[in-house]
């Protein structure tokens, strides 16, 4: 198996389409199945249940409302839409020296969009840096992977997140029942992201939130007394960093604890992803969660 | 309280440093950029203000540290107890008087060991100081006096002699500064001997030198003779007696004994214990004892036809031998404590003509030569040591201070209080106050 690349040397990759090809080859060198299998189908209406029928596409929740038994019948699309959301925001460009979080972010969509144009369905971005929405329709083929690739690479991280511009806008964009990919740090704004994210989700698209974060914000390896500056605010406050440690870790924590517990229970999926591993391994443990083995149908792909 | 340095006492403007400090410091912190600061926040929902009454503690803690470094450099003298009762003891120069008149033995030991046991009686109950041993004490004043110079509080130097006239001059004793005190402590030499014989009279002529002051004596003759002691066995004794009744009749004189010398008889039962602790004879009078029985024609005589009892042992100088060359009679001066000064050991057999003989000889040489060994030394006056003799007062030295006790325990303070510094500093959860974006610097505790 080819081995995967790590963090530091794809980021060191400037050119970030071949940086996704790599990471991509990573991937594909291993037991891995597309994740996106079996979505690129529209929900057409509802048939009484025939013995025989697929399990995995009884309405289970017309089920427990009406006490009949009824399946699914689908239309089958050509071709499945992704819209990959971007959290450019100032918060991603930590930490300066090293591999940054919207570095990070950047190879993961690319190689995402890689995967999806390599199965032969359409990838879109809605980039947000500042006050700016970058994007870019769901399309396929590879003039327009290359495009993504290159406007994703010139985007530099600035401003703020707002989760109603990025989320909602980039699933409003998508032409029919997609998947919707948000790469963030979720730092801000933690309530309306999840509000948004369960929204879009309610709307029929497969939401996923794939959560990129530094080494150094959760292990929190400061000491002394630091004036920290909020990369979005501006704000500073200086802390004795040794007495401060404990109780950040702690908290920190407890916001991953809450971004994970809030997908769970609104059905999203979830990927923790940190900047210290090798974006191939991250990428591989998301979807591998979500592809799991031919014939499961991912919970959350629930099209209630 | 005083203060050794009071000049050091100006330091305490240095209590402005921390002072100023508090009020107008200012610290550089290293500066980070971080993601975002809303979980700081969580973490530590405490006010985001300076803890004042920490800071206040800090800044009393170091006016202490400040403080006390000042009076540890001002040097207090704290009036302590311990301190007076230290002080009231002197540092003292001891000289040892070592001269002739200190060595001669007494019936008590020599006054020089008496007086090196008074000299360290003396050292010992001072708080510092030496003993010097000299046979010129007056001439060594001078010194002892310029170390004591150098020495604080009180100084004295004492003088342990038998201070006989030459030992010590008003010259001497004024070299001393007035601030050092003087103690005389007179030594009795010598026994203080009388004339043996009765009917001395007066001084003869009188010679003093280096070694001390010497009279000679006009003996006036009495009526009487002086016969040893008689040591012997019981039998011995008895025999002896009936000499002496011979004695009497040959010199027509009354007899008195004399215990300076002691005959010891073959039969006395110490007799061994005598010859092994007998010495040999160390003054002039015995030996012109000595040669008088040597020269003594008659006695050589009556040896000559003695009979020495076999086995017999004489210790020390023989005195006469008979015809076929065995010692008769030796003398030999006898060990300190004893009654008697020299002891004539004869191997005669007591009540025999060569034991007569010897007494007769004895007497009649004693009756000659007067038993004296020194006569009584000229010695300075008491009421003249008591006009030398002063206390000693306490007064500051002119040599190099010596660091005082009490500042040593105000720079112990200070490092306690700069050890309680560190600790409160770091112990002090700072969250300073939201700065402007353009203010790159903070108030610290």
């Amino acid at each position: 198996m080819t081995p995967l690349l790590s963090a530091g040397v794809v980021s060191a990759i400037e050119d970030l389409e071949l940086a996704a090809r790599l990471v991509v080859e990573g991937l594909r060198a291993g037991p891995h199945r597309s994740p996106f299998h079996g979505y690129s189908s529209e929900f057409q209406q509802h048939r009484p249940y025939r013995v025989g029928d697929d399990l995995k596409y009884l309405d289970w929740k017309l089920l427990a409302r009406t006490d009949r038994l009824y399946t699914r019948q689908f239309r089958e699309t050509t071709s499945m839409s992704v819209m990959l959301v971007l959290d450019g925001s100032a918060s991603m460009a930590f930490p300066e020296d090293g591999v940054s979080k919207w570095r990070y972010a950047s190879v993961i969509a690319a190689a995402l969009a890689h995967l999806v144009v390599g199965q032969g369905d359409a990838v879109g971005l809605l980039a947000m840096t500042g006050d700016r929405l970058t994007y870019l329709p769901a399309k396929g083929g590879r003039p327009h992977l290359r495009s993504l690739i290159a406007t994703i690479d010139k985007l530099p991280p600035s401003g703020s997140w707002s989760p109603a511009r990025g989320i909602t806008r980039g699933a409003e964009l998508l032409k029919r029942r997609g998947v919707v990919l948000v790469i963030s740090d979720f730092q801000d704004s933690e309530d309306e992201t999840h509000r948004e994210l369960r929204r879009v989700a309610g709307h029929g698209h497969d939401v996923a939130m794939l959560q990129v974060v530094a080494p150094d914000e959760s292990a929190f390896p400061y000491r002394g007394d630091v004036e920290f500056e909020d990369l979005e605010t501006s704000e500073r406050r200086l802390v004795d960093a040794g007495i401060l440690a404990g109780p950040y870790r702690a908290a920190f924590q407890r916001f991953l604890a809450r971004s994970r517990a809030a997908a769970l229970r609104d059905h999203i999926d979830y990927g923790l992803m940190s900047t210290g591993d090798p974006p191939g391994e991250a990428l591989r443990n998301f979807l591998m969660r979500r592809g799991g083995t031919p014939g499961q149908h991912h919970p959350t792909a629930d099209r209630g | 309280m005083t203060w050794l340095a009071p000049l050091a006492l100006l330091g305490v403007v240095a209590l402005g440093v921390p002072i100023l400090i508090h009020l107008f410091g200012r610290r550089v912190a290293r500066r980070l950029k971080f993601p975002s600061l809303r979980l700081m926040g969580e973490a530590m929902p405490t006010p985001a203000t300076r803890s004042v009454p920490s800071d206040l503690l800090l800044l009393v803690v170091r006016c202490a540290i400040v403080l006390a470094a000042v009076l540890a450099l001002a040097q207090p003298l704290f009036p302590t107890v311990r301190r007076d009762r230290e002080a009231q003891r002197p540092v003292r120069v001891i000289l040892v008087d070592t001269s002739t008149s200190m060595r001669r033995a007494t019936s008590d030991g020599s006054a020089m060991a008496a007086a090196r046991t008074l000299g360290r009686a003396l050292l010992d109950s001072s708080r510092n100081g030496m003993i010097v041993e000299s046979d010129h004490p007056g001439a060594s004043l001078a010194g002892a006096a310029s170390w004591l110079e150098s020495q604080a509080g009180r100084r004295e130097v004492v003088v342990i002699s038998d201070f006989q006239a030459g030992a010590l001059h008003d010259g001497q004793v004024a070299a001393v500064p007035a601030d050092i005190g003087v103690r005389l402590e007179r030594l009795a030499s010598a026994d203080r001997m009388s004339a043996a014989n009765e009917g001395m009279a007066a001084v003869d002529s009188m010679i003093t030198d280096s070694s001390g002051t010497y009279a000679a004596w006009r003996v006036d003759r009495v009526d009487s003779l002086s016969v040893p002691a008689m040591l012997g066995s019981a039998d011995e004794l008895a025999r002896v007696q009936a000499d002496t009744t011979v004695l009497r009749a040959l010199f027509r004189r009354e007899l008195k004994r004399t215990d300076r010398i002691a005959v010891v008889f073959p039969g006395y039962p110490e007799r061994s214990v005598l010859a092994n602790e007998s010495a040999v004879l160390d003054s002039q009078w015995q030996g012109n004892l000595l040669v008088a029985l040597k020269g003594n024609r008659a006695l050589a005589e009556i040896a000559r036809a003695t009979t020495a009892i076999s086995g017999c042992v004489l210790p020390g100088t023989v005195v006469v031998t008979n015809r076929s060359g065995a010692s008769i009679a030796s003398m030999s001066r006898a060990r300190a404590g004893m009654p008697h000064e020299v002891l004539v050991f004869t191997c005669a057999e007591a009540g025999s003509l060569g034991a007569i003989g010897l007494i007769a000889s004895l007497a009649g040489s004693l009756d000659s030569v007067p038993p004296l060994t020194e006569l009584e030394p000229l010695l300075l006056p008491d009421d003249l040591l008591q006009r030398w003799q002063r206390a000693p007062v306490s007064s500051s030295p002119r040599g190099p201070d010596e660091t005082s006790p009490d500042g040593r325990w105000l720079w112990l303070a200070a490092l306690v209080l700069l050890g309680v510094e560190e600790w409160l500093r770091r112990r002090t959860p700072h969250i300073a106050a939201k700065t402007e974006p353009e203010v790159a610097r903070a108030r610290v505790a």
